[in-house]
């Protein structure tokens, strides 16, 4: 596992016109991140990299994430494809816990890596990249205005968002996710250095934990509030659920984006102190779901079916009319679901008020954003219950590019 | 000064005899390895460098450093014949200890663990024949690099001289106002020659600490003590001893750059240290805190970062890196064109550092960022 072979060097050093993180190529070793005696971290730890779709959205929630949008000063295709191979290279090694490149070299040179991974298992890692609308618009020059996808734009003002535009948009995204927070960091870390100067992170969210189970075999997590989150989710092993929510499918007239999805991310503040100071009856009202068990109000177990119709001894539904789970439901929205892959975060506090500034980085897939994001939203930002005890504050929405073939890297059908 | 010490830029610039240096981190490090050189053990005694009289072949040369039970000592530093130091180590208390690497060329270098009563008290004789460049670079197109960027460190030397002698004149003769004219305009020779200057010891600190920069309010001297008074206090009053002594130690620095040997590394990563300055120091403010001078320390910078650049680019396309060398320029450019929107035909030639919005700041940041990134592989490009 020591000596890799070094087929990404010459093309990150060469990348984005010698613009990115030029070397000289230093003799070989020193490559191999985590894995150094091949037992201790199980084969298990590497999630495949190549595939029909991109990691990082069917692949079993891992516990950590570290998301972050960049700009890119592209002024051409070319451009942008050179950022994209860089990337792709680059996430492909990483996801093998290996380094991007040798941490010793010329004296003289700094490192190609920069090392803070070296030692830990690839901890599966995926690293999952978006297009942002942005970069189709005709005004940017890049001339893709025609290879746009029918449902990538920006998303329409939304109830219950106080969006801060530094923390929101993007022309590219990318999703690290991992079971060790550091293995996530270092991929992001060094995909912005590679690319420094034709990119520039915009913003980056750290998620400390998960909050979705994406597969029927996770255990469903709790968020910040305390309560199991997305028992109902879509789970990715249902692949006829997955294709008929998630991937984008032969009616798009984009092939570049069949086999792909659409992200949308959304940081959710929770207000912390005032859903702490609430009753257990309102908190369990308002999510329609008891605290402790994770069970519906309708029934004693987490995975009880949850019984819409279901009336009590006064005549009212049990599960109130502006429960979240009622009005997140596929029942109360003519079928439609999403994938949720959310994380909770926090970021110290809320300089003004000194409160808590947490609560859950929303991160779903859904194979056209206006149908399915947006019309939940519209419903849940203006009746949910939640509504009071949330504020969205900041919002994305990026096209996800299917899996890359070996030998391809991110979107190469979109510059083809 | 970027007030993070000089130990881990010592060397970056300036250094008879150096070839390369790395300042590794404390305990072991790969460097030793990397290089294939030799490690030699140096204890800290109660009488300084133990053993003190030390032998070693030329080419890389990693020096470890105990400490053998001495309170008295704590750091060691390797110097060349003129005292420049090219590595040194410091807090090394029982229980520490630390290694640097360097290549070193044939001659004899000091060695020097300072006791508080003697400091060069150790000698290291470096013999053999010094390693021949493997650099693909032609040998007269460095040459040429290093005489040039030589001649352009001597000539800022020499202006920063002369303004300072002008700025003295006016402190002493009690001429607020010019005084602090001449504040930024003078500064800004130093600036663009700054990493050479932090290769010599001392001599940075007392020019150019900040308050914060010192243990004892006692030992603040330079440019910046003289700030203080001049725009706090609003007066030339009680600058005299400071004034005095900035004299001396400009005098001093202009002597001792002419001394200098600079390796076309040296050169490299003192443009990427220059940009750091900025980064650092100039883009949050902190430089000059009372005069709000920085945009022309930020000048000062850039240009001594971009001519040692220019230097070395016909170095750099020799071995097939225009591209490389082209990207560079572009943002060189790309910054000093954020620079000029804030132009003034004052006698700062620059606007106020307050005028700088945070959006500003933030650019001018990513576009150092996007520039020093690349800068930073020059070095092992022109290196042997």
């Amino acid at each position: 596992m020591t000596d890799e072979p070094t087929l990404s060097r010459r093309r990150l050093v060469a990348s984005l016109g010698g613009a990115g993180l030029a070397l000289a190529a230093g003799g070989v070793g020193g490559f191999e991140l985590g894995r150094r005696d091949g037992d201790d971290h199980p084969a298990s730890s590497v999630v495949p990299f190549h595939g029909e779709h991109q990691a990082g959205i069917a692949t079993p929630a891992q516990d950590r994430l570290v998301f972050a949008a960049f700009d890119t000063a592209a002024t051409t295709k070319g451009e942008l494809r050179e950022v994209l191979r860089t990337w792709t290279e680059a996430a492909e090694r990483m996801t093998r816990g290996l380094a991007v490149g040798p941490v010793e070299g010329p004296l003289v040179a700094p490192p190609l890596d920069t090392g803070e991974a070296l030692d830990l298992p690839a901890a599966r890692l995926t690293v999952t990249f978006g297009l942002g609308p942005g970069l189709f618009d005709a005004g940017r020059g890049l001339g893709l205005e025609s290879r746009r996808p029918a449902a990538l734009h920006d998303l329409p003002p939304l109830p219950g968002e106080l969006l801060d535009p530094a923390r929101s948009g993007g022309d590219l995204c990318v999703q690290a996710c991992a079971d060790d927070p550091q293995v996530a960091f270092h991929a992001v870390r060094n995909l912005a250095r590679l690319t420094r100067g034709a990119t520039q992170m915009r913003w980056l969210q750290l998620g400390f934990g998960r909050t979705s189970a994406t597969t029927s075999a996770q255990a469903t997590p709790r968020n910040l509030q305390g309560f199991k989150d997305g028992t109902n989710n879509i789970k990715s092993d249902d692949a006829a659920a997955m294709a008929e929510h998630v991937w984008v499918g032969r009616d798009e007239r984009q092939a570049w984006l069949r086999g792909g999805t659409y992200l949308v991310c959304r940081r959710i503040r929770m207000l912390i102190e005032t859903w702490d100071r609430s009753s257990l009856d309102d908190q369990q009202q308002t999510i329609g779901r008891f605290k402790d068990s994770g069970a519906p109000l309708t029934g004693s177990e987490e995975h009880d079916p949850v019984d819409l119709a279901a009336r009590g001894a006064d005549g009212q539904p049990v599960i109130p009319a502006d429960a979240h789970i009622r009005l997140a439901s596929a029942a109360e929205n003519g079928g439609v679901r999403i994938l949720r892959r959310g994380y909770s975060y926090t970021d110290g506090i809320d300089p003004v008020t000194g409160e808590l500034d947490a609560g859950l980085f929303f991160v779903c897939f859904q194979r056209d954003p206006e149908r399915q994001f947006v019309a939940l939203q519209r419903k849940l930002g203006s009746v949910d219950a939640l509504r009071e005890y949330i504020q969205h504050t900041s919002s994305a929405v990026f096209a996800i590019p299917p899996g890359v073939r070996r030998g391809g890297s991110v979107a190469d059908a979109l510059f083809s | 000064m970027n007030g993070h010490g000089t130990s881990r830029r010592v060397a970056a610039l300036a250094g008879a005899a150096l070839v390369a240096v790395l300042a590794a981190g404390c305990g072991s490090s790969g460097a030793d390895k990397a290089s294939g050189g030799q490690t030699l053990d140096v204890k800290l005694v109660d009488t300084g460098c133990s053993p003190s009289k030390l032998t070693a072949k030329a080419g890389s040369v990693t020096i470890h450093v105990t400490n053998g039970g001495t309170s008295k000592v704590s750091e060691l530093e390797l110097k060349n014949r003129q005292g420049i130091i090219l590595g040194e180590r410091e807090n090394i208390v029982s229980g520490i200890d630390a290694s640097f690497s360097l290549k070193l060329a044939p001659g004899t270098y000091v060695l020097s663990c300072p006791t508080g009563d003697t400091e060069d008290n150790g000698r290291l004789v470096v013999t053999g024949k010094a390693a021949a460049s493997s650099s693909a670079v032609p040998p007269a197109l460095l040459a040429k690099a290093t005489a040039g960027y030589r001649a352009y460190v001597v000539a800022q030397a020499d202006e920063l001289l002369t303004g300072t002698k002008r700025f003295v004149a006016a402190l002493d003769e009690g001429r607020l106002q010019e005084a602090q004219d001449l504040f930024g305009p003078v500064r800004l020779h130093y600036e663009a020659i700054e990493p050479v200057a932090e290769s010599f010891g001392n001599l940075d600190p007392q020019i150019d600490a900040r308050v914060n920069d010192v243990a004892s309010p006692s030992e603040w001297t330079g440019f910046h003590r003289i700030e203080q008074i001049l725009w706090v206090k609003k007066t030339t009053a009680g600058t005299e001893p400071y004034a005095k002594k900035l004299l001396a130690d400009v005098t001093r620095l202009d002597k001792r750059v002419r001394t200098l040997e600079l390796q076309p590394a040296q050169l490299a990563n003192g443009a990427v240290e220059l940009l750091n300055e900025v980064a650092g120091s100039k883009i949050t403010g902190e430089e000059d805190r009372y005069s709000h001078t920085d945009l022309s320390d930020f000048q000062g910078n850039l240009t001594g970062a971009e001519k040692a650049f220019r230097l070395l680019r016909p170095a750099l396309t020799s071995t097939g890196d225009e591209q490389l060398a082209a990207t560079i320029a572009t943002r060189f450019a790309a910054v000093q064109k954020g620079l000029d929107k804030y132009k003034r035909t004052t006698p700062l030639g620059f606007a106020p550092y307050s005028a700088l919005t945070p959006a500003d700041r933030r650019t001018f940041a990513q576009q150092v960022d996007a520039l020093a990134e690349p800068l930073s592989t020059v070095a092992a490009k022109v290196s042997s």
